[in-house]
């Protein structure tokens, strides 16, 4: 078993008295709650706490992004990535994931991870999703297309990692003429892709194919949802034929640890609540 | 007078069309939330016309062809829908995003049009008034916000829905995000086009509008080059449902000036 620090770096100075009279914590929260101030010093924290990660002996530190929130101060993951590759040395930097479908041009993702993978010399695990609902509003992105583009970014951006340039891409969403990266992938042939999901049916039989096998990482759900999500990926990859190697089946969970359960839940409690509650909360729609 | 229940079939889509009364034809293109029932002015108008409600592709009992992506690909579905069924010399009326795909079809092929009343229309912008946002509300509110009269909403939001209606609604819900939700409400391209629309026009909108502001009432009638404007007071996005009887009285008065 492998293990990922991960980190939402959330907006923790954030008045929750203030926040509970808006709609969401995501979106329409007024960002006059931010104070450049405090919000320098999170992120002077959370990158400490991810590069203490690898000291700690951690396997990899995780990164993810989300757009126009309190939730999490990461519009651009990369930039938090690039940050962590400077300051570490062994670990690898998941990058979990890049929203594909929220972008016009899935060429920058490619150069970007493909940059990443170079100034770390091969530690970079490329995270693919296709981003909340929440995301569709602050990206004003149409959901309706959300899968199509998702699956269209992925080929362009593996084509783009893998096939020699220049070369056309024809879409429906991504049409470019000239596709042709530099610089290449640090990995042969790409980067490990690792797709993050709330469990869609659909993403399990995609993220199995035979010709992908990518990990498959069930966030924030209950133990039993967990065994239900890798179960269905096992049925799937046996239903292409093969058996699911342990290291394609991944879950996101809050972990605390302290000398007794009490303890942990005197110390981190309020904290997971106010996430699950506050920070959580997001537009009905979205 | 109940509406009889039929079905068109256009290009492989089927259609489901509603139509009641007699005389000369009336199409009535329907908003964000199809036709969930027969109106009272659905009635009004079908005691001097020939009234037809059709669902569009990707509404309630419709198909949803994957090739109908857009606004654009809607109002070209109607012109063949219209071509083939040979339907000719019709009064146009759309309200909220079936005024806008009033405007996609007109700006097309105006040849078998005699008069178009729009009722809220959508799919142009003033800028720096942003049309509010249905996507982003909940279910109740999305309701309330329809209707300056609460006592419809009430109503509304009293009823049972069954598991078909349900099914309805999140299909209505997804194909109004296909065409709805980015840019919201809008085709940046149809307002540069709306001069070519030129036929006698009733734009109809209510003081109280809060998805389409009663600001976008203006700038219509700035844009279509012989139409005549009703606010209508009290009155949210739906100025048929709130006030059917005065503004079926205004839709009939102003097509009989137009003529068959």
């Amino acid at each position: 078993m492998k293990l990922v620090s991960f980190h939402l770096m959330p907006y923790r100075p954030l008045d929750l008295e203030e926040a509970a009279k808006h709609r969401s914590a995501w979106v329409v929260l007024p960002n006059h709650l931010y104070d450049p101030v405090k919000g320098a010093e999170e992120y002077a924290r959370h990158i400490d706490a991810l590069v203490y990660a690898e000291e700690l002996g951690f396997d990899a530190i995780g990164v993810n992004e989300h757009h126009q929130t309190a939730y999490g101060l990461m519009p651009a993951p990369n930039l938090i990535a690039s940050a962590l590759i400077q300051r570490t040395k062994r670990v690898q930097i998941a990058i979990l994931g890049r929203a594909l479908p929220l972008v016009n041009n899935p060429i920058y993702i490619a150069e970007e991870f493909a940059m990443l993978d170079n100034l770390s010399k091969g530690r970079i695990i490329a995270g693919f999703v296709r981003g909340i609902g929440s995301e569709y509003h602050s990206s004003g992105t149409n959901p309706y297309f959300s899968h199509e583009r998702f699956h269209e970014a992925h080929d362009l951006i593996v084509r783009a990692w893998t096939e020699p340039g220049p070369f056309a891409f024809d879409g429906d969403h991504f049409n470019l003429q000239y596709v042709n990266l530099w610089p290449r992938p640090y990995q042969s042939p790409h980067p490990p892709i690792w797709i993050p999901s709330q469990g869609s049916s659909e993403t399990v039989a995609w993220a199995s194919r035979p010709d992908r096998k990518y990990p498959f990482l069930v966030t924030f759900s209950s133990a039993d949802l967990v065994a239900r999500y890798h179960n269905t990926y096992r049925e799937q990859a046996r239903g292409y034929g093969y058996e699911a190697a342990p290291e394609q089946l991944g879950w996101a969970c809050p972990i605390y640890v302290a000398e007794t359960d009490e303890r942990a839940r005197a110390e981190a409690g309020h904290a997971v609540e106010t996430c699950s509650t506050t920070f959580c909360a997001r537009p009905s729609r979205c | 007078m109940p509406a009889n229940l039929t079905e068109l079939k256009v290009r492989d889509v089927r259609v489901r069309l509603h139509r009641a009364g007699s005389g000369p034809t009336v199409l009535f293109l329907h908003g964000a939330g199809g036709v969930p029932q027969w109106l009272p002015f659905f009635e009004m108008l079908a005691e001097r016309y020939e009234l037809l409600v059709p669902e569009h592709p990707g509404f309630g009992g419709s198909d949803d062809p994957p090739w109908i992506r857009s606004m654009p690909d809607l109002a070209m579905f109607y012109l063949d829908l219209l071509e083939e069924t040979g339907v000719d010399r019709i009064h146009l009326i759309g309200n909220s995003l079936g005024g806008w795909l009033a405007a996609e079809i007109l700006i097309r092929d105006r040849s078998r049009f005699r008069g178009l009343v729009q009722l809220a229309p959508a799919g142009i912008r003033v800028k720096g008034v942003p049309p509010g946002d249905n996507f982003i509300w909940g279910p109740e509110e999305a309701v309330r916000n329809l209707y300056h009269d609460q006592s419809f909403a009430d109503r509304i939001l009293e009823l049972k829905p069954t598991e078909e209606q349900i099914d309805v609604m999140l299909r209505n819900r997804f194909t109004v995000a296909k065409f709805g939700w980015q840019p919201r409400w809008l085709n940046p391209d149809l307002e540069k086009w709306l001069h070519r629309i030129r036929l006698p026009s009733l734009i109809v909108w209510g003081e109280n509008d809060k998805i389409m502001p009663p600001q976008y009432a203006a700038l219509w009638k700035k844009r279509l080059s012989d139409a005549r404007l009703v606010m209508v007071k009290e009155c949210g996005h739906l100025p048929h449902v709130e006030h059917a009887d005065l503004v079926a009285r205004h839709v009939c008065d102003f097509l009989e000036g137009v003529g068959p």
